[in-house]
Parts: C-alpha cells; sequence; structure tokens
C-alpha cells in the first residue's frame, strides 16, 4: 500500500508544470523642472493720474508650468500712498485681472495682503494691475500738495 | 585490525570479477538539472525628460533587463500600470491626473525582441551562465505640450515566460 502511495505521489510531482513565470517589478521616474518666467510691464515708478479715478500699473506676463502659484501684492503703506515729507495718506485699492483667470479682485484694500492661489497647472497668461482711487480733487478735506509714494510687492512663487 | 579486514574483504569483491571477468559493466548515470530562471534590472533613476527648449527628449535607456534561464526558450512579456493601449504607455504625474505618453521597445543587442505591452516577445533560447542582457528604451514625441512640473512615474512587470 506504501509503494502504491509513494508511486502515486510521484507521479503527482511529475504533472506538476517544470515552468514558471519569473517576474519583477520597476518603477520609472520622471522628472519635469520647475519653468517660471515673469514679464512686467510695470515700470519702477508709475505716476498716478490723480485728475481720474484709476490707474493701470501694468501687466505680468505669466509663463510657467508650476503645478499651481501663489501670486502675492503687499503694499509697503497699507493701501495709501504717503506725502513724501509728510504723512497724509492718498488711500488706493487695487483691481487685479488675468486675461486667463478673469477678475481676481474687485477694488482690494492693501491694508492687509492680497493673495491669490491657483490651482493646477496654468497656461501662459498676463495679470493686470489698476489702482483705484478718489480724484484728488474730490476728497475732503483736501489734501495737501505734494508727491504722494507707496511702493507695491509683486510676488509669485510655486505652491 | 577489524578495519584492515574489512578493506581486505572490499579489495577482494573489486578484485575478483575485474580480473576474473570478460564481459562489460553497464553504468546508468542520472543527472537531474532543476530548470532555472530568473529576470533583474536595477531600479532605473529619475531621468529629466525635457531637453534645454522645454521639448520632450526622444528617447530613454531606462535599463537593461538580465535574464538567466536554462529553459530550451523563453520569452519576455511587459506590462504598464498606466498603459493606455498595447503600444502606449503612460507616465503619470504624482497628484494629478496628467500623463506622458511613451512607446517602449525591449532590445536583444540590435533586434527589437517586444514593444506591445502584455506582448510576448520573439523566443530566446537559453542563456549563458552569465545571463543574456536586453535593453529597454522608451519613447516620446514631443506635441508642444506644457507639462506641468513634477515627478512622473509608470511601474512595469517584467515576466519570464517558457517557450
Amino acid at each position: 500500500m506504501r509503494k502504491v502511495l509513494a508511486a502515486l505521489c510521484f507521479a503527482a510531482l511529475l504533472a506538476v508544470p517544470t515552468f514558471a513565470a519569473d517576474q519583477f517589478t520597476t518603477q520609472v521616474k520622471a522628472a519635469v523642472d520647475y519653468t517660471l518666467t515673469v514679464t512686467s510691464t510695470i515700470g519702477t515708478q508709475t505716476a498716478v493720474d490723480v485728475t481720474q479715478t484709476s490707474t493701470t500699473l501694468g501687466k505680468l506676463a505669466l509663463v510657467s508650468n508650476l503645478n499651481g502659484f501663489t501670486l502675492t501684492v503687499h503694499s509697503a503703506n497699507g493701501s495709501d500712498m504717503i506725502r513724501q515729507g509728510g504723512t497724509e495718506p492718498y488711500p488706493y485699492t487695487i483691481t487685479i485681472t488675468s486675461n486667463v483667470l478673469g477678475t481676481l479682485v474687485t477694488a482690494r484694500d492693501l491694508g492687509t495682503d492680497y493673495t491669490y492661489t491657483s490651482a493646477g497647472s496654468q497656461p501662459a497668461s498676463e495679470i493686470t494691475f489698476v489702482v483705484n482711487y478718489q480724484k484728488a480733487a474730490d476728497i475732503n478735506p483736501a489734501l495737501p500738495a505734494g508727491i504722494y509714494v507707496d511702493t507695491l510687492t509683486f510676488t509669485i512663487a510655486s505652491n | 585490525m577489524k578495519k584492515v579486514l574489512f578493506l581486505m574483504f572490499v579489495c577482494s569483491l573489486v578484485a575478483v570479477p575485474l580480473a576474473a571477468s570478460q564481459g562489460s559493466v553497464q553504468l546508468i548515470i542520472n543527472g537531474n538539472i532543476t530548470p532555472y530562471s530568473s529576470i533583474s534590472m536595477p531600479e532605473p533613476s529619475t531621468f529629466w525628460i525635457l531637453d534645454e527648449d522645454d521639448n520632450l527628449i526622444p528617447s530613454k535607456h531606462v535599463g537593461d533587463p538580465l535574464v538567466i534561464a536554462n529553459w530550451r526558450a523563453w520569452k519576455v512579456k511587459v506590462d504598464s500600470l498606466y498603459k493606455l493601449d498595447m503600444e502606449q504607455g503612460r507616465l503619470k504625474l504624482d497628484g494629478s491626473e496628467v500623463y506622458i505618453p511613451y512607446r517602449f521597445a525591449l532590445y536583444d543587442g540590435a533586434e527589437v525582441i517586444a514593444s506591445r505591452f502584455n506582448d510576448p516577445s520573439v523566443s530566446l533560447p537559453r542563456t549563458a551562465v552569465a545571463g543574456r542582457p536586453l535593453s529597454l528604451y522608451f519613447y516620446f514625441s514631443d506635441d508642444d505640450t506644457r507639462w506641468p512640473a513634477g515627478i512622473y512615474r509608470d511601474t512595469l512587470v517584467f515576466s519570464l515566460i517558457a517557450d
């Protein structure tokens, strides 16, 4: 009986296929580097026309493959142009539009930094910055004569 | 003393037939060679997929799979986690549904032995003990897409099949 069982086991062993598919798994990784080109038409100084209620500062042309970016606008004087040699404020706000993303913000006070965060990749775009204010002649009490100044800082960073 | 006697006994057993016999001795030798096979490749390092003009590089040597097999014949099969179809694989951007398509070719020397996913290669014979190195290449076609920055990856599975 034992011999029969042994023979059966041997036969069973022979029936098992001797080939086996060997395998290995590997991961292939490729990298696309970050590119960000910002071209500005915003001058280092822009004269505001105080006889009007807005002035276009200029545009930032943005070419990037960032997977989302953050635009930050900072006012050194918290949304006021300050008279040189004095302290009198000439308040203003900012309107920002993108030819791709539409209007990002309208008449935003820069008492705190303005931040816009885009999600996902963006096509090439142009962002236009306009400052809004009252005509000087409409401000009551009237502002002292002089030159009113503020410094804006535009920052674009990857998310 | 016992050992000496035993040795003498054994010697006499061997010596007698050799001296007395005029016939032949038949010896049957059984050798069992176990089937052996392996396929391996070091993990490829991350590579830049855009050139200095931000175009997709045309091709990339990804690595050299090494096959060691004492099968009479064998084939290799390649599969891709993100393949679009049998001819087109894709590298997926981490955290996003953005894919860079590619085609692949598996070479044995200068001959392409496989270029379709899940399609066994041409049959190749038993390898040398040191194995038979193959070469894996990816091919890309630039279409002016602005590829988002980040890491793109695909997982490949190589299978060795006895033919």
